[in-house]
C-alpha cells in the first residue's frame, strides 16, 4: 500500500496487487447497485484512475477497500443520475434490470421474482437512496459501512434507508400473495 | 399485499470479478497508472536538469566575476600605484627584487588602478562541522514503525511493550498521535483513539494534522451517537480549514445533525450557509426538502395542539424545535419551509 504511492515501477507493481485485490469487490458493487452490468468495466476503471491519483490522501491503508467502494459509489450515482435525467428528457429509455447480473445463477425462481419486483421499485427512488438501501439490505453492510460508502453521516444513510424502505414496503406486493393467503 | 422487505432473504449474489474481466480492465488502466506514476514525481524528472544549471551558472559566475585567488588572507603589505613611463603598466618590484606578476589575467576594469599586492598564504584552518549536523535522527519507534507499515495488530503490542497507549499519549508529537488514532482504531479503541484526536486538537491545534484530527473526530462521535460533539467537531475543522477538502461534508453533516436533533433554527441557518457557501452542493436538495417537511409537520403539530412546534425526532433532553422562518435564499416553491410557528 506504502509502496504502491511511491510513483515508481515498483509502485506500479504494488498499484497492480491492490487492483488486482480489490477489482472484484468494486465490479460487484457497481453492478448491484446499478441492477446491470452496463458500462461496469468504465466504472470500475475510472475508480481505479481515480483511485491511484488520490492515494496520498489516504492516510489509513488499511481502509482502501472502504475508500475504493466510496468512489465506485460516488461514480456509480453520477451515472444513474445521468441516466434518469436523459430518460426524463426522453432521450433514452429507462436502462432495465438485468436480474441475471444481479443474481447467481442457481437461485430459485422465487427469490428471482422477488429481487426483479425489488429492483424494478428501486429504480424509481432517487439515486441516494437506492444506493443505500440497497448497501444495507442486498450488499449487506453495517449502517456505519453504508454511512462511509455513501459519503454521509450516519444519519442521512439511515434516514435514506428508511426512505427507501418505506417505500418499498408501500409499494411492494408479495408475488405469492394469494398462495400465503 | 403489502409485506416487509426487512428481512429480504439472503440469496446468492453473482460474482462478476472474474480473471478476464479484471485483465481486460487492467489493461486499459495500466498505461495510464504507469504514466502517472512518472508524472507523479516530476521533481524526479527535473532534479537532474536543476542540478546541471545551477552548477552550470556557479562556474559562469565565478569565472566571470570572481577572482580565484580571493579566497587566501592577503598579507599587510600596501598596494601601490605604478606609472610607468608611456603609460604602459608595469609590475612594482617586491622586496625580493623580482618583478610580481600576477598569476592570471585579471578583469580589465580592476587591472588599471591597482598593482598587484605580494601574497603570502596563511594556514588554512578547516571549521568542524556544526554538532547538530553530525547528530542522526533517531529512528521511529517500533509500534509507529509498524503501523506506518499497516501492521496494526503487532503495532499494538510494541506499544504495549513500551508502557502502553496512555504512557504514551501524553508525549506523543501531533504526527505520532495521528498513528495511535489509527492503531486504537484498528483495534477498535474508539475511545483511544478519540482521546489521541482530541489531544492533537488540544495541545497541537496549529499542527497539520489538526484539520484530519477534528474531521476524524467528528466521525467517531457521530458513530458512538454523540451529535452534539459531532458537530462541534466538524465545525471546528471548518474553522481550521475553511477550503479544506472536506469543508462541504463537514458542514453538510452539521446540518444533518441540527435537523436529527430537530433543531429547525439552526438547520435553516446552516442549509443558508451551505447554500452560501457551497452552491452546487451535493446535498442542497436534499436539506431543503428535508427542511421543508420538518417545518410543515411542525407547523401541523402546532396546529393540532395549539401549542408550539415539535420536531418528529426531538433529542432526548433537548429543546422543543422551533421553526423559524426559512432562510431567504430556500426556494419560493417550498412553502412549508416559510412557515412560521408561535414561538414557545
Amino acid at each position: 500500500m506504502l509502496r504502491a504511492r511511491e510513483g515508481d515501477a515498483g509502485a506500479t507493481n504494488a498499484f497492480e496487487t491492490l487492483y488486482r485485490r480489490h477489482a472484484g469487490t468494486a465490479l460487484n458493487l457497481a453492478v448491484r447497485i446499478q441492477g446491470s452490468t452496463a458500462d461496469v468495466e468504465d466504472i470500475v476503471h475510472d475508480a481505479f484512475v481515480r483511485a491511484h491519483g488520490r492515494l496520498a490522501e489516504l492516510r489509513d491503508p488499511a481502509a482502501f477497500r472502504s475508500w475504493l467502494g466510496s468512489i465506485v459509489v460516488h461514480l456509480v450515482r453520477s451515472r444513474l443520475r445521468r441516466r434518469r435525467l436523459v430518460a426524463m428528457l426522453g432521450l433514452a429509455s429507462p436502462e432495465p434490470v438485468d436480474l441475471d447480473a444481479v443474481a447467481a445463477p442457481g437461485v430459485d425462481p422465487e427469490a428471482r421474482v422477488l429481487l426483479a419486483q425489488v429492483y424494478a421499485l428501486l429504480q424509481t427512488l432517487p439515486a441516494d437512496e437506492r444506493i443505500a438501501w440497497t448497501l444495507r439490505y442486498v450488499e449487506r453492510h453495517r449502517l456505519e459501512s453504508v454511512a462511509e460508502l455513501v459519503g454521509c453521516s450516519l444519519a442521512t444513510a439511515k434516514r435514506r434507508i428508511a426512505r427507501a424502505q418505506g417505500f418499498l414496503e408501500e409499494h411492494f406486493v408479495s408475488p405469492f400473495a394469494e398462495e400465503e393467503a | 399485499m403489502k409485506t416487509r422487505l426487512r428481512d429480504l432473504p439472503r440469496f446468492p449474489l453473482r460474482d462478476h470479478g472474474s480473471p478476464d474481466r479484471v485483465e481486460r480492465i487492467w489493461r486499459r488502466l495500466a498505461p495510464e497508472v504507469g504514466a502517472r506514476s512518472f508524472l507523479a514525481r516530476p521533481q524526479a524528472f527535473w532534479a537532474p536538469a536543476a542540478l546541471v544549471a545551477v552548477f552550470g551558472a556557479g562556474v559562469f559566475v565565478g569565472a566571470r566575476w570572481l577572482r580565484p585567488d580571493a579566497t587566501p588572507v592577503l598579507s599587510a603589505e600596501r598596494p601601490a600605484l605604478v606609472e610607468p613611463a608611456g603609460g604602459q603598466l608595469t609590475p612594482r618590484p617586491t622586496a625580493s627584487g623580482t618583478p610580481n606578476v600576477p598569476p592570471r589575467t585579471q578583469p580589465s576594469h580592476r587591472r588599471n588602478t591597482v598593482a598587484a599586492p605580494s601574497l603570502t598564504l596563511a594556514p588554512v584552518v578547516k571549521l568542524a562541522p556544526p554538532v547538530s549536523s553530525v547528530v542522526a535522527a533517531s529512528p521511529p519507534p517500533e509500534w509507529e514503525r509498524l503501523a506506518e507499515a499497516g501492521d496494526f495488530e503487532a503495532a499494538r503490542v510494541a506499544l504495549e511493550a513500551k508502557g502502553g497507549f496512555d504512557s504514551v499519549l501524553g508525549m506523543a508529537s501531533a504526527p505520532e498521535l495521528m498513528t495511535l488514532v489509527d492503531i486504537a482504531r484498528a483495534s477498535g479503541s474508539r475511545e483511544r483513539a478519540v482521546a489521541a484526536l482530541k489531544r492533537v486538537l488540544g495541545v497541537f491545534r496549529d499542527a497539520p494534522e489538526a484539520p484530519l484530527a477534528a474531521w476524524t473526530l467528528g466521525n467517531l462521535l457521530d458513530q458512538a451517537g454523540d451529535e452534539n460533539g459531532a458537530s462541534e467537531a466538524y465545525a471546528l475543522y471548518r474553522r481550521l480549514s475553511p477550503g479544506g477538502d472536506f469543508a462541504e461534508d463537514a458542514l453538510a453533516r452539521e446540518v444533518d445533525s441540527a435537523l436529527s436533533q430537530g433543531n429547525l433554527e439552526l438547520s435553516a441557518r446552516l442549509i443558508a450557509q451551505y447554500e452560501n457557501e457551497f452552491p452546487n452542493g451535493r446535498s442542497l436538495e436534499e436539506f431543503r426538502s428535508e427542511l421543508a417537511r420538518r417545518s410543515e409537520r411542525a407547523l401541523g403539530t402546532a396546529v393540532a395542539e395549539g401549542t408550539p412546534g415539535a420536531d418528529d425526532e426531538p433529542a432526548p433532553g433537548s429543546e422543543p424545535a422551533r421553526a423559524e422562518p426559512a432562510p431567504t435564499k430556500l426556494r419560493s416553491d417550498e412553502p412549508a419551509a416559510s412557515a412560521k410557528v408561535a414561538p414557545k
